[in-house]
């Protein structure tokens, strides 16, 4: 009777805590209160830089504020950056820019003592705590050298820019222009800019495609650039013709690689980006040093490699 | 554990398991009702939020145009609602998002709103009123994101909330579940308890009116056998006793049935030797009378005698005397018999005077002589002595009827006692067997009577009366 009794009460308890408890987003004890301003809620590498963040929060006990457009929209960004200097927050994590507002507001929370971390973009002047994220000169010139590995006669290469063209693309398409003078083989065909949003995105690559025949080799400079170069290139049966070099990877990216439309990309690992974003501010915070550039290693991945490599990819992403 | 605790135990651990049960259902829809009222006090706190920021605003924008210094007040007044607001939020469980945006705007409200507003006043005093413009702009931006942090946090808290809400939902599905799981445990384990006390109740009650429907048959002679120290088995303990006494007294009355039967036989017999008394009687009168007239007294007395004695056994027979009433017809016998053997026979009497007042069956005392006359003296040619003797020996009277006749040979003696054919010879025909069981079922004992003889030297028969009969 007694142990029918015991059964009961323990299936009860057992039942009241197996169910989780609702799980904050972020730690509810936290020394330190971090904004995280991303450009593209909707971006993989946002998505991935969040999901670092969070880890690190956890880990240091940092909580993580997080705000994002829910697509590119810089003055929404900017808007955000302020509000935060106005909150007087103890760290922000933002993609570095050089425009004038970005730079004033940048000087504004330097003013207050708050740290700024600058990703993707190495942004300009003194106004950041530290910049993390890859070196974009190295980065354009391994997606140049790439080219010389894959493509063994002449190759005429063209080279997708994003419309926001900053920092990081400039850095990344200067280096990749000097690697293509650097060797004779290699022509530059064009440098296209194009739209970020996706259905623009693809018509672009298309007409750039139809209008220049003599491209055999196309160079992305962001994350959705390899995708639809390749969703482009099935369309048009070109698949094999044309080499892609990509950069970043999201799933679609590895089986691209898999199935061999993309010769190649780089793989660049955001959620280490946020991670140490969120460390550095904790450790500025708790009075340590901290260095001014945190370069996050590269890999190039292509269809020889891909089995050896662990590819910085969020689970779930589809884009 | 009587019958009674165990249903006690049983109501109570069934009383319990509901009550968990009910209590834990209890909890869980107290606590969603408490996240209604905790959605509810939120939702009012930040909606008094944006009201107050509002009103503060609306106290400047007045004072610009009317430059009235009351509005300055309202503006100050409006800030401590605003304040008096987020310190009531801080008393609200607070999640971590929440938590975050309110010192946003903690931070905004007193490093940046309020010196922003500060300036607006003092450059519509003229200290500054070249930057109106921009300070006015400045102190727009700034209450624009004091209410984006407010909707921010809104939107936060209606998120976690919608997450938590899931959660429990979740949860209260889970604990239904759980609940009819109990409901069923509490039902298959009540009948099994229930079973299990049915089993060992009914199954007794079962026995015990199977062993009651035998007994009512007349059979006593197997007791029920019920295991256990509960009710029933003391129910069947205490039938078992009353079938014991049952049978006991059915022995008694057994008994005593005997007696009546062996009285009845004797007197049966009595009555057989007694053709018509009254005749006899009257006549007997007539001869002692005519006796007297012809002078022969020693006939009358002998005749009275005889009629006394005839008197007393058909009158007395099958009722209780006494040991002296006996006595007396035992002297009317030998009188008759000594008219008969003449001086042949001698005999004595010596009862302790006590003992002639105590109860005996009648006709007990006068076969046992006439069988020490018949058995041991009649054949004997000088005759013989019958000595009679009573006296008290602890709590028992001891007679004794000793004659120093032939004796009686064993094989012969056991024939006597054995038969129930009356020896010839005996006056009332009633034989010493007779006598015995009569004595024995008596005094319901066994060594009552006892009878010894030595052949050529004579026989004692001795009786062992228990005297308080």
């Amino acid at each position: 009777m007694l142990a029918v009794l015991c059964g009961l009460a323990l299936m009860l308890f057992y039942n009241q805590y197996t169910i989780p408890p609702v799980k904050a987003l972020t730690q509810l004890d936290y020394n330190t209160h971090v904004v995280l301003i991303g450009r593209d809620s909707e971006s993989p590498v946002w998505k991935e830089i969040f999901s670092g963040a969070i880890r690190a929060s956890e880990e240091y006990g940092v909580a993580i504020e997080y705000h994002s457009p829910e697509s590119y929209d810089m003055n929404e960004e900017l808007s955000f950056f302020e509000m935060s200097v106005y909150s007087d927050v103890d760290g922000i994590i933002i993609n570095g820019a050089e425009n004038d507002e970005f730079k004033k507001i940048a000087a504004e929370a330097k003013k207050e003592g708050i740290p700024v971390i600058f990703v993707n973009d190495e942004g300009y002047g003194n106004e950041r705590l530290a910049y993390v994220g890859e070196n974009n000169y190295q980065a354009g010139v391994m997606a140049i050298e790439e080219v010389l590995t894959v493509k063994n006669d002449e190759a005429n290469i063209a080279i997708l820019v994003g419309d926001d063209f900053h920092v990081q693309n400039k850095n990344r398409l200067s280096s990749m222009l000097s690697t293509i003078g650097d060797h004779p083989s290699l022509h530059l065909s064009t440098v296209e800019e194009v739209d970020n949003t996706c259905i623009t995105l693809f018509s672009q690559i298309k007409e750039l495609l139809l209008s220049n025949p003599d491209i055999n080799t196309v160079v992305g400079t962001n994350v959705h650039h390899g995708d639809y170069i390749c969703q482009v290139l099935v369309d048009m049966n070109l698949v094999g013709q044309i080499n892609v070099i990509g950069y970043d990877a999201t799933e679609n990216t590895i089986r691209y690689i898999e199935k061999g439309i993309m010769s190649s990309t780089l793989d660049i690992d955001n959620e280490a980006i946020g991670y140490e974003a969120v460390k550095l501010i904790h450790e500025y915070q708790n009075g340590q040093f901290t260095d001014d550039v945190v370069y996050m290693p590269l890999n190039i991945v292509n269809r020889w490699n891909l089995q050896t490599v662990t590819v910085g990819v969020l689970e779930g992403d589809e884009q | 554990m009587n019958l009674r605790m165990k249903f006690r135990i049983l109501f109570a651990v069934i009383l319990i398991l509901v009550s968990v049960n009910a209590l834990f259902y209890y909890y869980n829809t107290t606590r969603m009702n408490g996240l209604h009222q905790e959605t509810l006090d939120y939702l009012a706190v930040f909606g008094q939020m944006t009201q107050t920021g509002n009103d503060m605003h609306r106290a400047i924008e007045n004072y610009i145009t009317s430059k009235s210094t009351t509005y300055i007040d309202d503006f100050y007044n409006s800030m401590q609602d605003f304040e008096a607001l987020l310190n009531e939020s801080q008393e609200l469980e607070i999640k971590t998002e929440v938590a975050l945006y309110l010192t946003n705007i903690n931070n905004v409200l007193y490093g940046r709103y309020m010196p922003a507003g500060e300036k607006v006043i003092s450059a519509i005093r003229g200290v500054n009123s070249d930057e109106l413009d921009a300070y006015y702009m400045e102190f727009n931006k700034i209450k624009g994101y004091m209410d984006q942090y407010i909707d921010l946090m809104t939107e936060a808290y209606l998120d976690y909330n919608h997450q938590y809400r899931q959660v429990y939902a979740l949860r209260s599905q889970k604990m239904m579940q759980q609940n009819i799981l109990i409901s069923l445990i509490i039902t298959i384990f009540v009948g099994i308890a229930f079973r299990l006390l049915a089993i060992s109740t009914v199954t007794q009650i079962d026995m015990l009116s199977k062993y009651a429907k035998n007994v009512s048959e007349g059979d006593y002679k197997t007791p029920i056998e019920l295991g256990g120290s509960g009710e029933v088995a003391l129910l069947g303990r205490t039938f078992n006793q009353l079938v014991l006494n049952t049978e006991r007294y059915i022995d008694g009355v057994k008994k005593t049935a005997e007696i009546e039967k062996l009285l009845k036989e004797a007197e049966l017999l009595s009555l057989q030797s007694q053709i018509n008394p009254h005749f006899l009687f009257n006549t007997l009168n007539t001869i002692s009378r005519l006796a007297i007239i012809e002078d022969a007294e020693d006939t009358c007395t002998l005749i009275e005698s005889l009629a006394e004695m005839l008197r007393y056994n058909i009158r007395s027979f099958g009722f209780e005397v006494t040991i002296g009433d006996e006595i007396k017809n035992l002297e009317n016998y030998f009188y008759i018999q000594k008219m008969r053997f003449s001086e042949r026979i001698q005999y004595a009497i010596d009862i302790e005077p006590r003992l002639l007042e105590m109860p005996i069956p009648n006709l007990t005392l006068q076969p046992l002589v006439e069988n020490a006359i018949v058995h041991g003296i009649e054949n004997r040619k000088n005759g013989g002595h019958i000595f009679i003797g009573g006296e008290m020996v602890g709590d028992k009277a001891i007679i004794t009827i000793n004659d120093n006749g032939e004796g009686i040979a064993p094989e012969r003696l056991a024939e006597i006692m054995n038969s129930d054919i009356v020896q010839k010879g005996h006056t009332m025909g009633i034989g010493l067997s007779n006598v015995k069981q009569r004595l024995e079922l008596f005094y319901q004992q066994k060594d009552v009577f006892e009878i010894r003889s030595i052949l050529g030297e004579g026989t004692t028969v001795t009786l062992r009366l228990e005297v308080n009969v």
